[in-house]
């Protein structure tokens, strides 16, 4: 029956080519301009970890006080030094890791000796379970290495073909700004978009991924300077010159992440903060009362408006966009439908029952969204490949086609036109056989 | 009138439809074409650079360790000035349609209440010259002022300052600027400079949600910032035929003065001003482009649809149309009627979309960094959609025009 109702409606489309073309090119047009907004939004927007983003936390510690806030009124964004190392002390939640962004650089062997500059980062050992950070050959380092500030390093595949041709270099030495840090791990390829362990310093997007991830203590031994943000309150600029002033100073620039496994372990880190505060205004540390944020992962994404708002905003435009092409299917279906009341009368009378009625309408209406979720494709491929050309550069690539996109650009564009053709399709069923058979 | 309200609340569905497509395509047209506007500002605003194709622009230029001390920058620049075809050399810490360096801040006029600008600040040698900025009134930096070495970038220290004829009003409205003095922020110690000079243009290099005032809001401040990790040497050639022997012996110059103490793999990038500003205009451009599609595609969405839901009523009541023509309406007062109707079912969907594009606008600029839309849109809004209607019922309202009274009397 249903292939029957598929069969009429081509044909009744056919009949009124003109009608049909306008209600494919709206949809299509809607269609293609909301999946292209959708395919970057959808780029930018993502959980970077999906299987982990709910267990793992950022926290804020207020160490400026309530007049140093900007007009949010959030405390900031990073940790000082001290903080954050009072935070590993203490040791609170499952996994936790100090992080701050280096740009070291590293002498190759081979005979070009020309130091290539690598971004990296100093973190603790358990920042690599945490994150769940793929291993090609070794693993991270352990706590011991931590303590000690051991001299050793994980390398990036990138990296790791550079300088050792693809090997598995765990156990080789690389010589890293003039001191040789032992290679304990080679990460597979690992550059997750966002770079959400530290969007503070990177901003989000771009770059090929860390090249290198040091120990914590290592890089502060060695005095490897802070290669991401710095903030430091009014008048509260360090007192002492150079990297070891920052540390002693009230300037943060230390990203902090927190795996906590329950809601019971949340509540409990966040007295935990809450504690740390009041412990610190005993002291005469902090002159005010303790406001500290412990955010999620994707709470902290968002509150560092990682999705430009640019994207956002075109976003809604083309969602608006859709829904002017359906209300405008909805008008058009309703006066092709009703046109046909006829035809309604004869095949009413003839024993066709209200649903057979209204399903022939809904067949007709899917095929319309069909053909033009089909145009929405191709508009939706085009405008992909626009989409690369024009976005800022660090965006540039992340935009794609795939299969789940392309089918919901189908299911989108039929589902949508099938709810558009709802009422005019009950409608139409409810047209009385008597009346269009009088008239005629 | 009452024939012709009475109906639109009988028979409900259809006025409604277009009501409602009105409304919600007034609201989207209305917000796109205010989005529209704020990103064509950049495009088509003056940038108050002079000659463009002669302006070339070395930018990411990043030392080894610590930055270069500005002797060392200045003595670099005078080698820039002595390549042939040379007219003017800059060494400036941020440069227009430079974004990698911003500087803005809050800028303050004198008095008890100070008028406040966000301001864009360009820190550099002979930026005037060199740019080719259109000097309005006072005049350009000395040789003195060009030496002073600021402790850091100079922002919290006095001196002079060449601001935007724009940025004069802003601050120091209905009067001369030249020797006035603005504060670099609302701090007591905030840095104070005197303007010594006015030019005519200078976009800023942070664009955001501008309009043609505050796109121009920046000033000049004149030596080599101190201890500034990236400078940008910007040179212009005499004539438009040096500019590629310029730009051959500048990167050969610089290569040779400061490529050793680079850092290695981070390349000096070189580029022809006007090259810079189509880099920075893209992504306005693009924006354009999809917004002035989605209000074309939404408006011509509209005029269909009002189209189609017309005709269609007008069909239907073909007969009612008869009779009043038998009964001696003339075809003037049928075409003026549904004309008349379509007015009023567009004026009432333009009532309620104002409505809409106000409170999504309040939306947007709640949960987005959006400007509030000016209350000047509504009124074109309007104009605009009851011109669309009208234009979309022309043709059903001609046809129901020639509805001839003999339809009266057929099979009723």
């Amino acid at each position: 029956m249903f292939g029957y109702y598929l069969e009429i409606a081509v044909r009744s489309l056919r009949r009124s080519m003109g009608l049909t073309l306008l209600m494919v090119l709206a949809i299509g047009f809607g269609v293609g301009a909301s999946m292209t907004a959708y395919a970057v939004f959808r780029a930018v927007s993502g959980d970077p970890i999906p299987w982990k983003s709910s267990r793992l936390f950022v926290p804020q510690i207020d160490a400026w006080g309530p007049a140093e806030r900007g007009g949010s009124g959030e405390p900031q964004d990073a940790l000082a030094y001290a903080d954050a190392m009072a935070l590993m002390r203490d040791h609170r939640a499952a996994r936790q890791s100090a992080i701050y962004a280096v740009a070291p650089s590293v002498l190759p062997t081979d005979a070009s000796r020309t130091p290539i500059p690598l971004d990296g980062f100093a973190v603790y050992g358990e920042f690599f379970p945490m994150l769940d950070v793929p291993f090609e050959y070794g693993s991270g380092w352990g706590s011991g290495d931590d303590a000690r500030g051991a001299p050793v390093a994980v390398i990036g595949d990138a990296l790791n073909r550079r300088l050792f041709g693809g090997a598995n270099s765990v156990g080789r030495t690389v010589g890293i700004d003039g001191r040789g840090y032992r290679v304990v791990g080679v990460m597979k390829p690992w550059n997750p978009q966002p770079a959400f362990f530290d969007v503070v310093d990177t901003g989000g997007f771009g770059g090929d991924g860390p090249d290198l991830f040091l120990p914590f203590q290592a890089a502060i031994a060695a005095g490897m300077e802070n290669a991401g943000s710095t903030n430091c309150p009014k008048g509260g600029t360090p007192a002492a010159p150079g990297f070891a002033g920052l540390q002693s100073s009230a300037c943060t620039w230390i990203v902090y992440m927190a795996e906590l496994d329950d809601a019971a372990a949340v509540r409990g880190y966040r007295q935990y903060l809450d504690e740390y505060a009041r412990e610190q205004q005993r002291l005469g540390r902090f002159g005010w009362s303790p406001d500290n944020r412990l955010r999620g992962l994707r709470a902290w994404l968002d509150h560092e408006h990682i999705v430009p708002d640019d994207t956002r905003v075109s976003m809604l435009v083309a969602l608006g966009l859709l829904l002017v092409c359906l209300l405008n299917t909805v008008g058009l279906l309703l006066t092709k439908f009703l046109r046909r009341s006829g035809e309604i009368g004869v095949r009413r009378a003839l024993g066709a029952s209200r649903s057979a009625v209204c399903m022939q309408f809904l067949a007709e209406a899917a095929v319309i969204g069909m053909a033009g979720g089909m145009l929405g494709l191709l508009l939706t491929g085009f405008g992909v490949l626009a989409a690369d050309q024009v976005l800022p550069m660090d965006l540039t690539g992340l935009a794609h086609v795939d299969v789940s996109l392309l089918l919901l650009a189908v299911a989108v564009a039929v589902l949508a036109t099938m709810l558009a053709g709802l009422y005019p399709a009950i409608r139409a069923s409810r047209v009385q056989p008597a009346w269009q058979l009088k008239t005629q | 009138m009452r024939h012709i309200i009475k109906p639109l609340f009988r028979h409900r569905m259809m006025p409604l439809l277009v009501l409602l497509q009105v409304a919600l395509a007034c609201a989207i047209a209305c917000n796109a074409l205010f989005l529209l506007q704020q990103k064509l500002v950049p495009i088509v605003s003056p940038d108050g650079v002079g000659n463009p194709d002669r302006l070339i622009v070395a930018w990411n230029i990043a030392p080894r360790g610590q930055p270069w001390p500005t002797s060392r920058l200045d003595q670099v620049a005078a080698e820039l000035r002595a390549i042939p075809g040379v007219g003017s050399v800059s060494v400036a810490g941020s440069f227009p349609m430079e974004t990698v360096a911003q500087m803005n801040g809050g800028v303050y006029g004198e008095g008890a209440h100070p008028a406040k600008a966000d301001t864009a600040v360009y820190i550099g040698t002979h930026l005037r010259d060199t740019l080719g900025l259109k000097l309005v009134a006072g005049r350009d930096f000395s040789a003195a002022e060009e030496g002073v070495s600021y402790k850091g970038m100079g922002l919290d220290e006095n001196g002079p300052a060449i601001i935007t004829r724009a940025l004069a009003e802003r601050l120091f409205p209905g009067g001369d600027a030249l020797g006035h003095v603005l504060r670099l922020g609302d701090a007591a110690d905030a840095g104070r400079r005197t303007v010594v000079g006015v030019v005519e243009h200078l976009m800023r290099n942070k664009f955001g949600q501008d309009d043609r005032e505050d796109i121009d809001y920046s000033m000049l401040f004149p030596s080599i910032p101190t201890n500034w990790p990236m400078p940008i040497f910007a040179l212009r050639a005499r004539s438009a035929a040096e500019v590629d022997g310029v730009l051959k012996a500048a990167k050969a110059t610089l290569k040779r003065e400061l490529g050793p103490e680079m850092i290695q793999g981070i390349d000096p990038a070189y580029e022809m001003y006007g090259d810079m500003r189509e880099r920075q205009m893209a992504q306005p451009k693009a924006a354009v482009w999809l917004l002035s599609g989605v209000s074309l595609i939404v408006l011509l969405v509209t005029v269909v649809g009002i189209m189609g839901l017309t005709s269609y009523w007008v069909q239907q009541r073909t007969r009612q149309i008869g009779i009043r023509r038998a009964l001696g309406a003339r075809r003037g007062n049928i075409l003026r009627d549904v004309q008349l109707e379509n007015l009023l079912v567009v004026g009432g969907g333009i009532l309620l979309g104002m409505a809409l594009a106000y409170a999504i606008n309040l939306w947007l600029m709640h949960h987005y960094e959006l400007a509030r839309l000016p209350w000047t849109y509504l009124p074109y809004g309007a104009a605009l959609m009851l011109l669309l209607g009208q234009l979309a019922v022309l043709s059903p309202a001609l046809r129901a025009a020639r509805v001839p009274p003999v339809v009266a009397t057929r099979s009723v």
